[in-house]
């Protein structure tokens, strides 16, 4: 986060249970100074956190179970900047100034978000389901599918495909110094750009 | 009952054998293994990834760089501006640096969940009950106990 700030996203579950879990419970903020709580997100307890991405130097997006998505400034413990209604997405991926875009569930489900109002600028359907967060480079959103990742420009239409066979699932996608790498549990594939 | 909290983690483990296929040279490369912890891209352009009780390092053609072997499976590694590779595993994180060597261990005392370095070589590392800080040289700094988020 900015200076002297460390998000940390928390789970609590109960010791000598199978069942961890499902999401996250909270979110601190952390003066890396001392380790104390510099701020907590009280706004969004005691529902599940499924996703959060910061969005900049003291703003975080989150998917919160019956509130949607939400964006917090860091700032005020028990209030929101915003909250749009909608099934809290699975992922969340930030992207040029006051844009973020958003993936269901499913994989299926796309939403490009104007990050200062909080409403929907475009959605869409993504013809194969993401297997991982999509990320914001150079004009586009980068997505993994099943054997490819796939480049949607900010009108949400695909602009290019690139082949990642072997991929097949939880795939993540990074750019390294001269290139972009893809990532699953058993496969490294390095594309030059 | 007691409830204890864990920082958000991720991924698998295995002893893995690492096969290297090529694309064209202009395209990239891929390789393939057992099963992939984790892993983390260098300053340098190359990867370093954990997979069973090693972490492999790579550089930007996919040549690898060099490998060390921890005493046990590796849950997290990261890494910070300089190519040095930090590592979890039991109890124990470890640094190396960008040959590979270990520079120091520092005493985790729980399982770490996750791991990230910051400006001025703090390494941070999420653990069973909060956040531990570490500076470049290994020392503890402090910990970030987060008890307040559990119901007793």
């Amino acid at each position: 986060m900015g200076t002297y700030r460390l998000l940390i996203l928390g789970e609590v579950y109960e010791v000598g249970s199978a069942d961890r879990t499902d999401g996250i419970d909270y979110i601190n903020i952390v003066d890396i100074r001392d380790g104390w709580t510099d701020q907590q997100f009280e706004a969004v307890k005691p529902f599940e956190i499924r996703a959060v991405e910061v969005i900049g130097p003291e703003s975080i997006l989150a998917a919160v179970d019956y509130s949607g998505l939400v964006k917090w400034d860091t700032q005020d413990m028990y209030g929101t900047d915003w909250a749009y209604k909608m099934a809290p997405p699975k992922y969340i991926s930030g992207g040029p100034a006051d844009r973020a875009l958003t993936v269901d569930f499913n994989g299926s489900s796309i939403v490009l978000m104007n990050t200062k109002s909080g409403l929907p600028v475009i959605s869409g359907k993504l013809a194969e389901p993401a297997i991982g967060k999509p990320v914001w480079n150079n004009g586009h959103y980068y997505i993994p599918v099943e054997g490819a990742v796939i480049g949607l420009d900010l009108t949400l239409s695909v602009a290019f495909r690139l082949n990642t066979k072997g991929i097949e699932a939880a795939a993540e996608v990074s750019f390294g110094k001269d290139g972009l790498f893809v990532v699953d549990a058993d496969t490294i594939i390095k594309i030059s750009l | 009952m007691i409830k204890r909290l864990l920082l958000l983690a991720s991924l698998l483990l295995a002893i893995s054998l690492p096969f290297f296929s090529a694309a064209s040279r202009n395209e990239g490369w891929t390789m393939g293994f057992e099963a992939l912890t984790d892993h983390i891209l260098l300053p340098g352009g190359g990867i370093a990834i954990a997979t069973g009780n090693k972490v492999l390092s790579f550089d930007k053609d996919g040549n690898k760089q060099w490998e060390w072997q921890a005493a046990g499976p590796i849950r997290r590694i990261t890494s910070d501006d300089t190519d040095a590779v930090f590592a979890a595993f039991g109890t124990e994180l470890v640094k190396l640096d960008g040959n590979g060597h270990q520079l120091w261990s520092a005493d985790t005392m729980h399982a770490v969940y996750s791991l990230g370095t910051l400006p001025g070589g703090l390494v941070v590392a999420g653990y069973e009950f909060g956040v531990l800080a570490f500076d470049e040289t290994g020392d503890y700094l402090w910990e970030h106990y987060a008890n307040e988020e559990c119901d007793s």
